[in-house]
């Protein structure tokens, strides 16, 4: 399979000085293509930085990526946003459909960002919004769809250009059980006739439609592995309840506490991590201190 | 990216249509920009046309002397360095300038134009204040192509007291249109009306006053009445047809400078350079009131520049979107330019048709005859791009330069 995604020891970093705030640490990631990834972790833990620097909205402050074998970590923002709408698909969770424009145009507009004639781009868009089975709302405006019809529309959008990946931020975050449903089944098809799907979510029962599960924290990809389709491996069942890395330095208070809850199974990964059952104030503060230097 | 053009272009449209109100406050200031330019350039350019007529009929035996240096003159005799002011306000021109170019060979007439100041009322001491009273000799008529409506002009051997009247005067001083014979009183004394002129549709070398609104009596009469030589404004001299006029302006000059004692406060001018002066008078006028009206083109493009960035502020989720669908900063860019074009230009035409009616109220109002030329609508809309373009280019480089995550994340 050709590899759609490759990251080599990408890092993002914000602010300067002491104001350093490292959002992605030294991140290397590889995505083959028909992938569907899922990445899970809490708020904060970066995977919204590896989002956005995969989806080419903003560049790595350090490290290679290389997108359908392009490196593409020092575009210039105009050649960014071309690279944006030649090879990536955004599915958000509010949607993000423009409101005054009908389903059909909204599909259609990376189409009139990349210049095609009007004719061809209703055309390509009217079949990308047929493939989500929304055929019949063309022209409706946003405003006039249901939230998992509105997700569909932005699924369609996001799939009219063929993109090479397809990048969904928590896409069933605003939409009931059912909808999520409907959407999660799409997006499986989507998957099932070759897409590369990268998906964030809250939601481990999501876990299922995908083939493969990252875990983040602090910037880091913590653990990663390969599920079966239709399987919620283990760790997903804890939802957002991280499971650190062996690194000690990336022990936290809270890493510590959490620990207590970790079912029995992992024991091994928490024997590893455990060592002071009980840390002083002291401590604390320095490893705190230590995480965000 | 001509689709995009088009895309953008209706989506502007559509956005100034869904803020119906907003837009349309928005676009007042320029709207009233526009309208005012447009009929300030209207206006002048009708003026001008009326001189133009008046000329043509003109007859090019005239050579016309006024106060004032108004223009110099270079080697080959064309007029340069035209002083519009220059005439205004002072009479250096005397009853001896009259006299003398009387005396001088090639002359057929000479015909003088003076003010004399006083009220003038009519039989029940009602006055008529806009009256202007000009002293003049027989032949006036002859040469401003004017007919008398009813009755007779003077002539040059009288020494009664007869006023010609404007039309003007009449239906105000009398309400009637024949008021021959009816008395009329200049200066405290008495006069009899003697006849009234046809309406003048303009005013042949004369920006100053409405002939209209004249009464004309004799010259030797006003200087009866004032005891005085009258001022004159105005020497009008007809050359004889056998004469050559480049020689009669030759010995004009000379006679007038020997008169004023080697000043040349006083200019002698052919027909054709009364009307370029005129003409000239007029085009800086308009052009000094056009550009007042522009001050308020400015002031409805800062309002536009000013919404633009409330616009921008409000859709910045939607520029987030937009980027992440593959827009580049220039589309942003162009998007945001062409709204607020499209919201310039709209008012541009607003003003046009703003202007188109006002210029109809003036026509059916005033004498006035504002004339709209399809080069003042297509500088009306270009200017109003232009201005849209201006204003608009800073808000858009704001929206273009927007941070796709962050305005992803803009709520």
């Amino acid at each position: 399979m050709p590899v759609v995604i490759e990251l080599k020891e990408v890092s993002k970093l914000y602010g300067f000085g002491n104001a350093t705030t490292v959002a992605l640490d030294e991140v290397s990631l590889k995505v083959d293509k028909g992938e569907f990834v899922a990445i899970m972790g809490p708020s904060g833990s970066g995977k919204s930085s590896l989002l956005n620097v995969i989806g080419l909205l903003d560049r790595p402050t350090h490290g290679t990526y290389t997108l359908s074998k392009r490196v593409v970590s020092r575009l210039r923002p105009n050649r960014l946003a071309r690279a944006r709408r030649d090879h990536i698909g955004f599915i958000f969770q509010s949607f993000n459909l423009l409101p005054k424009l009908t389903a059909l145009e909204n599909v259609a507009l990376p189409l009139a960002y990349k210049g095609v004639p009007q004719t061809r781009r209703l055309k390509q868009a009217g079949a990308a919004l047929e493939r989500v089975g929304l055929a019949d709302r063309e022209y409706y405006y946003p405003k006039a769809l249901s939230g998992g019809q509105a997700q569909r529309v932005a699924i369609a959008r996001a799939l009219v250009n063929n993109p090479d990946l397809i990048i969904a931020d928590e896409p069933t975050g605003n939409l009931d059980t059912l909808s999520s449903k409907v959407v999660m089944e799409l997006l499986a098809e989507l998957h099932s006739t070759g897409s590369t799907i990268l998906m964030v979510t809250h939601n481990p029962e999501l876990t299922r439609y995908a083939t493969r599960v990252l875990y983040m924290l602090d910037g880091s990809i913590v653990y990663d592995e390969a599920t079966k389709l239709g399987e919620v491996p283990a760790r997903a069942r804890m939802g957002d309840t991280p499971i650190p890395s062996s690194d000690e330095d990336a022990q936290l208070d809270g890493v510590s506490a959490l620990m207590h809850a970790v079912p029995e199974k992992l024991a091994p990964a928490r024997k590893r991590i455990a060592k002071p059952k009980k840390r002083t104030k002291r401590a604390k503060k320095v490893s705190s201190q230590k995480v965000k230097a | 990216m001509t689709s995009l053009l088009t895309i953008n272009t209706r989506m502007a449209v559509e956005s100034i249509r869904a803020n119906k109100s907003r837009s349309l406050l928005t676009i007042l200031g320029i709207v009233v920009g526009v309208a005012s330019v447009i009929l300030t350039i209207s206006l002048g350019e009708g003026v001008r046309r009326q001189v133009a007529e008046t000329n043509q009929s003109e007859n090019s035996q005239l050579t016309v002397i006024r106060s004032g240096k108004i223009a110099e003159r270079t080697q080959d005799g064309t007029i340069q360095n035209i002083n519009y002011l220059a005439g205004l306000g002072i009479n250096t021109l005397t009853h001896q300038d009259y006299e003398s170019i009387k005396q001088l060979p090639g002359t057929s007439a000479v015909v003088p134009l003076a003010t004399v100041s006083g009220s003038v009322a009519n039989f029940e001491k009602e006055t008529y204040q806009q009256a202007v009273v000009l002293a003049t000799t027989s032949q006036l008529p002859i040469i401003l192509d004017q007919q008398i409506a009813y009755g007779d002009f003077f002539d040059d051997t009288t020494s009664r007291n007869v006023a010609i009247i404007g039309k003007r005067v009449a239906e105000e001083l009398y309400q009637e249109n024949v008021p021959l014979g009816k008395l009329i009183t200049i200066r405290g004394q008495d006069f009899i009306v003697g006849g009234v002129f046809d309406e003048f549709q303009r005013n042949p070398f004369s920006q100053v006053t409405d002939l209209n609104k004249a009464v004309f009596i004799a010259y030797p009469v006003a200087q009866a009445l004032l005891k005085d030589n009258p001022n004159i404004y105005q020497i009008t001299v007809v050359a004889d047809k056998t004469a050559d006029p480049q020689v009669l302006t030759t010995a004009l000059n000379e006679q007038l400078l020997k008169n004023h004692g080697g000043q040349e406060d006083f200019s002698v001018l052919s027909a054709s350079e009364v009307e370029q002066i005129a003409k000239g008078t007029i085009a800086v006028a308009t052009s000094f009131v056009a550009g007042i009206a522009t001050i308020s083109l400015i002031v409805g493009g800062i309002g536009i520049m000013n919404i633009m960035f409330v616009s921008v502020t409000e859709r910045t989720r939607e520029i987030g979107v937009r980027k992440s669908l593959g827009a580049t900063n220039r589309q942003i860019y162009s998007q945001f330019l062409i709204e607020a074009t499209a919201l310039s230009v709209v008012g541009g035409i607003f003003g046009i048709i703003a202007a188109l009616s006002l210029s109809l109220l003036i026509r059916i109002t005033t004498d006035l005859q504002p004339a709209i030329t399809w080069q003042t609508v297509v500088l009306a809309v270009l200017v109003s791009a232009i201005v849209g373009i201006v204003f608009g280019t800073v808000p858009a480089i704001k929206a273009a330069r927007k941070d796709p995550i962050e305005s992803l994340r803009y709520e």
